[in-house]
């Protein structure tokens, strides 16, 4: 390798060849896309500008999705039953005392001619549930859920696995055996019973609840890879050469030694954020996720099981295919994310 | 003619692009029974040329010009079928590499690996085989080849795995034995065996040998024939006697005369670019080193030890000692050489000065300071200013995540020299001039630069806080000749400048005696020989100092 002194003064870091690197990748660039347009939606549902009033229930009971061709009966049986005439009833000069109760929720809550409420739509764009929610509106607000889950609870173990790696594996000795020995607690438990024990004892559902279980129980991948960086580097004559310059412990481990693990951490934070994405799914389908009052990907399949039976799949469909095009788009970011980031491979 | 190669081309591809030919141009032929050196620095196209001559080059990443030619006893192999090859490959030509420990497969043993060849190429049966490696091992000088043939590579030392690599390339009675830098990865006494049982297989089987390396001075002791190459072309090329007593291509002279020679000791190291101009280099006065009567010392090392904990079965550590008992005096503005072979414990002597090991027994002092008790005098900050370390592999020892600006401002900000931001900056930049790199290195990343520039760069991190005492731990080692004495000019010029005090170690014995004004010679954890470096290398006193010195390869003498 020789040194080009003909070039502009200022040469692409490391961060900038990886990008290059990333942009030959077609199939790396592609998934970037989608994961991008994933972010894009999840951050238009936080900021309130769709997805909103998911709960407005704006369609008939399992409105079918607007592709799905209706029969005469099908549509009659989805209108329900007409509405009775109105009866007159004699209230012998009585004063009905919710008269004005009554008038007032009518009011709010105006109704058509058939003395029905806002009409219901027959269909939807991809149908809706037992209620009548949109299936489109909750599959946008279940991605925020699920992608948040996923983000922040990947963060959370990431940044714990990186820090415990780091310290186990930069002093070694008796903090080495010390962490290691946790490390093999959390993973002597199978994975899903540390999950539900965990769930179990914290006796609160939210979303708040998932990312701490999630975190708590996910940084034991990351620890071990950043452990063996750790001891992998510290013997490096860069070290050594900082330790003599006088730098302290914590400048060595966390100035010098880490930028040169980042491309481990960035690949384990992208598996972890698709692992959780899943164990999200898992836990609210098995009951231990989100509150009824949040939608996500796991919920929406834990409802959909029941529907299957009566044969609307719509749900079902919508849920697993949103999960399906983000786990697999942001494996394939990971893939490109590794190689694009390995000093190894560098040209 | 054995071996004919003619306009030889090869180029590497890059994704889809094609790359500068890294071989250009290369004719040479090899008769039988004579021993060809292939000589060059890094770059040089010397291993692609060896490696294309047995096919083993991936095919799908070279692209071999047309007009090339490999005849081997007169029959193309360059464009031959890999079936061809094959039976060429072991049978007529054998190659042994420089790694031996990364050659053998460490999960088979020895007796194995040996026998594989033997079956497949021989059509020998195990038991056949098995009397035969026997023999083989005896014959590469492996003391108990019975026992040895079931041990497995790690059970034996690396002069060892190279004497059994040696062994299969010729199990089958090879007419051309290449042999690719064989005894880099060797300490000197075993690079002096290994080069003579290469050269007696060579007498008695009737072999050619291509021995390709970067040593000028094993050339010497082994070819008769030399090809000289620079960035993949042939810069001269002829025989031993013609090329070493009258070499007429500037680079060959400048190969020869880079080299510290160990009878005299000039004043300076010649360059290539000396011997670019037109007129021959004026000659270089001496310069005379050796302690003086006057000399104020800066450090004094009294009786240092070092173990290191080795864990024997599952609970117990057995004490190993990797210095037993080093002392001496260091002066300002001197050398101390530290020579010995890889386990003799002069780097963890090294190590333990620059304070990166705790030592276990003895006392460091700088003048007027304890250094192994550096809170009852002065802090640990403080006392690192006074002493930095080199080391050996210029591509391990700089953070590749950090620009040349970084690298060389954080010294300054540790240690709170220069104040501000664009003070330190001054100063990195003058340090990156002072040590002959560009000022434009400031914004560049590690990656960017050579072997040489790098190993600048890290002396001027060392330079940054103007320390008394540089310890080189191999500095130069890992370094092309000609690159190698750039360096060490730049540290005699620093030295002269500064008057800074040295510790120097090496394996290379030239290189100590050139740069040392006192030598100790270390040996398995203990000082057997120090004094004047003149007087050492002249007069060896100790047994092992003198078998260390008649092993040195001695260069080309008429």
């Amino acid at each position: 390798m020789t040194a080009h002194f003909g070039q502009p003064p200022v040469s692409p870091g490391l961060w900038a060849l990886a990008w290059q690197r990333l942009k030959r990748d077609r199939v790396g660039l592609f998934s970037l896309g989608v994961v991008g347009f994933y972010l894009v939606v999840v951050g238009l549902a936080m900021a309130g500008w769709i997805a909103r009033d998911w709960t407005q229930e704006v369609g008939v009971n399992y409105a079918p999705p607007v592709f799905y061709p209706l029969d005469q009966d099908e549509t009659a049986q989805l209108a329900g039953p007409k509405p009775l005439p109105a009866t007159p009833v004699d209230l012998y000069g009585l004063k009905d005392p919710l008269a004005g109760v009554l008038a007032d929720i009518q009011a709010r809550y105006p109704r058509d001619a058939a003395g029905r409420e806002t009409p219901r739509r027959l269909t939807l764009p991809l149908g809706g549930d037992k209620w009548g929610h949109d299936v489109l509106t909750k599959v946008i607000k279940g991605s925020q859920t699920s992608l948040l889950v996923g983000l922040v609870a990947a963060l959370l173990a990431t940044a714990l696995g990186t820090v415990m790696g780091a310290v186990a594996g930069y002093f070694g000795r008796w903090v080495d055996d010390a962490f290691n020995w946790l490390y093999g607690v959390f993973t002597s438990i199978p994975y899903l019973l540390l999950i539900f024990a965990i769930a179990a004892v914290l006796q609160q559902k939210g979303v708040t609840t998932i990312v701490l279980i999630l975190g708590l129980t996910g940084w034991t991948g990351v620890f071990r890879l950043i452990r063996a960086e750790y001891i992998k580097h510290k013997t490096r004559e860069y070290v050594l050469a900082a330790g003599a310059m006088g730098a302290s412990h914590w400048r060595r481990m966390f100035i010098h030694i880490l930028p040169n693990t980042s491309h481990v951490i960035l690949v384990q934070l992208s598996l972890n954020v698709v692992g959780f994405i899943k164990s999200e799914v898992i836990l609210s389908f098995l009951g231990f996720g989100v509150p009824v009052d949040v939608v996500s990907w796991g919920s929406m399949l834990n409802e959909a099981q029941n529907e299957l039976i009566l044969g609307k799949w719509w749900q079902l469909a919508a849920a697993g295919t949103a999960m399906a095009v983000l786990v697999t788009a942001f494996s394939m970011l990971t893939d490109a994310l590794r190689d694009a980031l390995d000093p190894k491979l560098k040209n | 003619m054995l071996l004919r190669v003619k306009h030889l081309q090869i180029s590497f591809r890059a994704g889809k692009s094609l790359l500068a030919p890294a071989v250009r141009d290369v004719s040479f032929e090899l008769a039988e029974r004579t021993t060809l050196a292939l000589v060059g620095e890094s770059g040089s196209g010397k291993s692609v040329t060896a490696l294309s001559i047995l096919g083993l080059l991936p095919r799908h990443l070279t692209e071999i010009a047309s007009h090339s030619s490999i005849r081997w006893q007169g029959r193309e192999v360059l464009r031959g079928s890999e079936t061809t090859l094959r039976a060429l490959r072991g049978r007529q030509m054998a190659m042994i590499f420089q790694e031996p420990m990364s050659s053998l497969n460490p999960v088979f043993t020895v007796g194995d690996q040996l026998m594989e060849g033997l079956r497949l190429h021989l059509g020998m049966t195990r038991r056949q085989a098995r009397a035969r490696a026997e023999e083989l091992l005896e014959e590469v000088g492996i003391p108990e080849p019975r026992r040895r043939i079931r041990a497995y590579p790690h059970q034996l030392s690396g002069g060892q795995q190279q004497r059994v690599m040696i062994a299969m390339a010729i199990s089958c009675e090879p007419s051309l034995l290449i042999a690719d830098e064989p005894t880099t990865a060797l300490d000197v006494t075993i690079q002096r065996q290994i080069l003579e049982l290469i050269a007696n297989l060579q007498r008695q089987r009737n072999m050619s040998v291509l021995f390709i390396t970067h040593d000028l001075a094993l050339v010497s002791e082994i070819a008769s024939q030399v090809v000289v190459m620079k960035q993949g072309e042939v810069r001269e090329a002829g025989p031993l006697q013609q090329v070493f007593a009258a070499p007429r291509d500037p680079y060959t002279r400048a190969l020869l005369a880079c080299r510290p020679p160990l009878g005299e000791r000039p004043r300076r190291l010649r360059v290539i670019e000396d011997f670019l101009g037109t007129t021959p280099p004026a000659p270089m006065p001496s310069r005379t080193r050796g302690s003086e009567a006057n000399d104020r010392m800066v450090l004094e090392v009294r009786h240092v030890g070092k173990d290191f904990l080795i864990p024997e079965g599952l609970w117990r550590r057995r004490r190993f000692p990797a210095v037993r008992d080093a002392s001496f005096r260091l002066a300002r503005g001197k050398t101390v050489g530290i020579v010995g072979e890889s386990g003799s414990g002069k780097t963890t002597l090294g190590l333990t000065l620059a304070g990166l090991l705790q030592a276990d027994r003895g006392d460091i002092q700088f003048v007027g300071e304890h250094a192994l008790h550096p809170e009852q005098e002065g802090s640990a900050l403080r006392r690192k200013r006074r002493i930095q370390i080199v080391f050996q592999n210029p591509y391990a020892s700089l953070n590749p995540r950090f620009t040349v600006g970084h690298i060389l401002t954080e010294p300054l900000l540790l240690h709170g020299i220069g104040g501000n931001a664009p003070a330190r900056e001054r100063l990195a930049r003058g340090l990156l001039e002072r040590v002959g790199l560009p000022a434009t290195a400031f914004e560049r990343y590690p990656h960017e630069f050579s072997g040489g520039q790098r190993q600048r760069i890290a002396i001027a991190r060392c330079l940054a806080v103007k320390p008394d005492i540089l310890i080189c731990d191999e500095s130069v080692s890992a370094l092309d000749v000609s690159i190698q004495a750039q360096v060490l000019n730049l540290l005699q010029d620093l030295q002269d400048e500064y008057h800074m005090s040295y510790v120097f170690i090496s394996h290379d014995l030239a290189v100590v005696h050139y740069m040392s004004d006192q030598v100790l010679v270390m040996h398995d954890g203990d000082v057997v020989e120090a004094g004047d470096a003149d007087a050492v290398f002249n007069h060896p006193q100790h047994a092992y100092t003198r078998h260390l010195l008649s092993a040195i390869p001695r260069g080309w003498h008429p």
